[in-house]
């Protein structure tokens, strides 16, 4: 049960952005302002940095995959910035694992690296031409602000889950060998 | 902490490079529908955000419902006087429609770039990253959705089909930086019609270009935008704008206009699909002028 939990949250997370988020934006009243939630990508980071680079990575291709094929419609960008991004964050040190703060920031610049990087690609293929300036005060600020104070909500408890998860993999891990080194007695 | 760059993470790292090239390559080609796992991906999803939507709009709407109580009084005595002159409009409109049936049937014309039927669907998710303006609405092939059909709300015309799959579809906004989104529109001036382009957005002045305008033709300040119907699957006379800036090209040949939208672009829950009856493009008889 546990193991689909997480999945699901990712997912769940991914479709709040597109619907219930849009429901709600600030340019809906009249504001100049747009912000972008990256959550899934947030958690997805946080969930590298405890749960390893490869499973990491592996759960930024699928929501890289999911992006691109819903939302963007040109396959790839997503798909390859996502993945790209959390394989170079997912630092798994206990350092990291420990402090709370640690995680936050590094999260926070995953989604500050991912908006960059999905705005040079647009503009190297012609899908945007807004100025940098315009970009940096309209865009990347106010989803900055927007999500910080998601992760702040988000990251205690999140936290808790993926300790859990981390120990119910030790303990797998640890059955899985004694059943080996049973093997190798026998 | 382990050397990050290692020869195998390279090749990697560059033959990832190579195959996003490739697939952006792929999917920016123009006249690409989707492939069925797509599809599948995209009618699997919208069905949960059809799930989210619902209850999503119900309590924005009551958080909206609040704030046009305060102005409902002022609203009130603009509407009371609109209505005076409304009633003797509908009795000419009535007049004009049966004088107009009348001399259709009398010349026995039967199909008109007019006519067409309205498909009502819900709007079940938005780009959030902006970069491209595209909207998702829970119809699809099933309903009778096809490309290039226009795409509506109350107030006026918002954008047209661009993807479809099985049972959702994506709108592309009439803002979206495309340089293919382009719409064949006409400014309706009181004698004639003036024939041009709504081609992009412009995000300073929030108004939609009207591009390739006849240098010679007369056009003001004001005047509405329409739909022409000649571009294909979009019918006659669906209701774009109003001019607020006009001037000459760069070059001096032909005239731009800037448009502002009559609809509004980020209210955007439910909308009309137009599906036009009279035929956008007979294979047949392509067909038999080649013979």
């Amino acid at each position: 049960m546990s193991r689909f939990f997480l999945p699901l949250l990712i997912f769940f997370l991914f479709i709040i952005e597109g619907t219930i988020f849009q429901v709600f934006t600030p340019d809906r009243f009249g504001s100049e302002f747009i912000i972008i939630p990256r959550f899934a990508l947030a958690v997805v980071i946080v969930v590298a940095l405890y749960l390893g680079r490869t499973t990491g990575t592996i759960y930024a291709l699928v929501l890289g995959l999911f992006q691109d094929v819903i939302y963007t419609h040109v396959l790839g960008v997503y798909l390859f910035s996502m993945a790209f991004i959390t394989y170079s964050l997912g630092f798994s040190y206990k350092i990291f694992q420990k402090n709370l703060f640690l995680l936050i920031i590094t999260a926070i610049f995953g989604t500050i690296l991912l908006d960059y990087l999905v705005y040079g690609i647009h503009l190297m293929i012609g899908i945007t031409t807004l100025i940098h300036e315009r970009f940096f005060f309209e865009r990347l600020l106010p989803s900055l602000l927007v999500n910080s104070v998601f992760l702040i909500i988000v990251i205690y408890p999140l936290r808790k889950l993926l300790v859990y998860l981390q120990n119910n993999d030790d303990i797998e891990e640890k059955i899985n060998k004694r059943k080996k080194d049973f093997r190798w007695q026998r | 902490m382990p050397q990050f760059f290692s020869n195998k993470r390279l090749i990697v790292l560059l033959v990832s490079i190579i195959l996003l090239v490739a697939l952006i390559g792929y999917s920016m080609s123009d006249r690409r529908s989707l492939t069925w796992p797509e599809q599948f991906m995209k009618d699997s999803v919208g069905w949960v955000q059809s799930i989210f939507k619902e209850p999503a709009l119900y309590v924005a709407g009551f958080f909206e419902n609040i704030t046009e109580m305060k102005n409902l009084y002022e609203e009130n005595q603009i509407l009371k006087s609109h209505l005076d002159s409304y009633a003797q409009v509908a009795v000419e409109v009535n007049v004009l429609r049966r004088q107009n049936q009348n001399l259709k049937d009398a010349l026995e014309i039967k199909e008109s770039l007019f006519d067409y039927q309205l498909i009502p669907a819900l709007v079940i998710h938005r780009t959030p990253d902006r970069w491209n303006e595209y909207i998702g609405i829970n119809k699809g092939k099933q309903d009778g959705i096809e490309r290039d059909m226009a795409v509506i709300t109350s107030k006026g015309l918002v954008g047209k089909v661009k993807h479809v799959s099985q049972f959702t579809s994506t709108v592309q906004l009439l803002k979206d930086h495309d340089r293919t989104n382009r719409i064949s529109a006409m400014v309706d001036t009181e004698t004639t019609e003036v024939f041009g382009f709504i081609e992009g957005f412009d995000e300073q002045t929030g108004a939609l270009m009207l591009r390739k305008i006849a240098a010679d033709v007369e056009i003001e300040e004001g005047q509405t935008v329409v739909t022409s119907g000649l571009g294909g699957i979009f019918p006659q006379g669906l209701l774009i704008g109003k001019i607020i800036r006009i001037e000459a090209d760069e070059y001096g040949l032909t005239k731009n206009a800037y448009v502002e939208p009559s609809a509004s672009f980020n209210h955007l829950d439910y909308v009309m699909i137009i599906k036009r009856s009279a035929p956008a493009f007979d294979e047949s008889i392509i067909q038999e002028g080649e013979e």
